[in-house]
């Protein structure tokens, strides 16, 4: 029985098939020249990439190719490396390279990697500079996310507990290098940002590790970890290794620390600065309120002043009723004077009036023995003894006879 | 009895810029500044002016006591807590 014929496209097919569930053909670096270099209208790139052993046709199609068409071109003749996918094209019966990323060879395979992945997440936008939201400026809460045993760790929140202790740190321990390093990072930085309720969650988050070889950073250029910081709801500040160290999570951090503890001066503000700050406030609001009190001193003089000049005089009126008081104090002394006087004439006069003075001019006063005055004759009968009084003083006496018409007693007062 | 030209009761104006129970530091601080602010500007009556200074220094002394507080705490949060 001669062998089934089978079509061709059924052979193809199986070849097209084949390298397709090959993952090494998928994703692969191949190095080589660069000949047969084409260029169609629609922007794609033709090239045939060849060594001493070899010859290999590749495609860099336009959507891919933008740097090397337009900024970097590649010439005939150039060794470079490029990355992609071995492909079968049924419809030619040709083998091809689909090439998604090419560049000069002479760069290490890393560097190369790291070329090739910088150039598809900045086309994807993860390192939109317009996406790079700002850092709290007083953080409520900080998170760290580096391994345990770092010096990383330590760094970070040594600097932390200087600048701003008022912070509390939520820190997730995690391994930073590494296989399973990039997954971790990735989890550990959902798990702050998106598991957690939105109160309980930090509000800015430092992801980071200390200084080592470009292997040692490697996990900070794999996907899962900056899928997870592109996705992450609060701000993400990266610190991996040195100051020279670029790595990929640097680009789509909100942030970019060249150091660990640099990472904790960005996050923290200084506690005696912000004090400084807060005493100035104080000053600033104690400065303006002694004004607006001075303005309302002023204000009140001011209108006691107007007061003053609109009342009645008042000085003018005491000094008037000053005035007035001394001339009633001088007529009451001078009434009171005349009154003294007039009294001492009264009592002049008085006294003229009273018997003593008539006994002082020679008079006698004859009254009865009781005492009585006897002021006319009939007042005394003959025999009754009676009382003579002269200013010098006085004689009892009998009445011996009464003879009317005569002067009383002929006896009495006869010797005046 | 308030009109538009009335000036804002003194005590309205203070309540605007009170303080929280558990207001964290940055509320603390930019109320803070809004107050200090407030009085720069000028426009204040007496009442006014004095009203806002009470509630500035308050403020200001949370702000200090927040400052000066205590040391940093730090939570673990462990692989596969929540």
């Amino acid at each position: 029985m001669p062998p089934e014929a089978r079509p061709v496209w059924q052979v193809t097919r199986y070849l097209r098939e084949l390298l397709e569930r090959d993952t090494a053909m998928s994703d692969l670096w191949i190095g080589g020249e660069v000949s047969n270099l084409t260029t169609s209208s629609a922007g794609h790139i033709y090239f045939t990439l060849k060594d001493q052993g070899g010859a290999l046709r590749c495609a860099y199609f336009r959507n891919q190719n933008v740097r090397v068409r337009l900024r970097e071109p590649m010439r005939n003749g150039d060794a470079v490396i490029v990355h992609g996918k071995i492909e079968f094209y049924p419809q030619g019966g040709t083998l091809q390279c689909i090439v998604d990323f090419a560049q000069p060879a002479g760069v290490g395979a890393l560097q190369a990697e790291f070329e090739r992945r910088r150039a598809k997440f900045e086309e994807e936008g993860l390192f939109d500079p317009a996406r790079k939201r700002e850092l709290p400026r007083f953080p409520r809460k900080i998170g760290v996310i580096t391994s345990q045993t770092g010096a990383a760790y330590h760094d970070i929140t040594t600097v932390l507990a200087r600048r701003w202790p008022l912070a509390p740190i939520l820190f997730r321990p995690t391994p930073v290098q590494g296989d399973e390093a990039p997954v971790e990072v990735a989890e550990a930085i959902r798990s702050m940002g998106l598991r957690l309720r939105p109160e309980a969650r930090p509000d800015v988050v430092i992801v980071g590790r200390g200084g080592g070889s470009a292997e040692d950073l490697w996990a900070f250029n794999e996907e899962p970890v900056l899928r997870a910081m592109f996705g992450c709801p609060v701000p993400v500040v990266s610190a991996v290794g040195h100051e020279t160290d670029v790595t990929l999570a640097d680009l789509v951090a909100d942030m970019r620390a060249p150091t660990p503890s640099a990472a904790a001066e960005l996050v923290a503000p200084d506690r005696e600065e912000v004090t400084r700050a807060v005493r100035a406030l104080e000053a600033t609001m104690y400065a303006r309120s002694r004004q607006r009190t001075g303005i309302a001193r002023d204000a009140t003089h001011r209108l006691a002043n107007r007061v003053e000049r609109l009342l009645p005089d008042t000085h003018g009126w005491r000094r008037r009723v000053t005035a007035h008081a001394d001339g009633m104090a001088h007529v009451a002394h001078r009434s009171a004077r005349e009154a003294r006087e007039m009294t001492a004439g009264l009592a002049a006069r008085v006294q003229a009036l009273s018997p003593q003075a008539t006994l002082q001019r020679g008079y006698a006063l004859v009254s009865t023995a009781a005492g009585a005055p006897a002021s006319r004759a009939a007042s005394v009968a003959a025999g009754e003894e009676i009382e003579v009084r002269w200013a010098d003083g006085s004689r009892r006496a009998t009445v011996s006879a009464t003879a009317t018409g005569a002067p009383a007693g002929g006896g009495v007062g006869s010797d005046a | 009895m308030t009109s538009a030209t009335d000036p804002e009761p003194a005590d309205t104006l203070q309540a605007a810029f009170a303080l929280g129970d558990d207001d964290g530091f940055e509320a603390v601080y930019s109320r803070l500044d809004a107050v200090a602010k407030r009085l720069e500007e000028g426009g204040l009556t007496l009442d006014q002016t004095l009203a806002l200074y009470e509630q500035g220094i308050a403020l200001s002394r949370r702000a200090q006591a927040l400052l000066d507080a205590a040391e940093q705490s730090i939570e673990v949060l462990r692989q596969g807590g929540e």
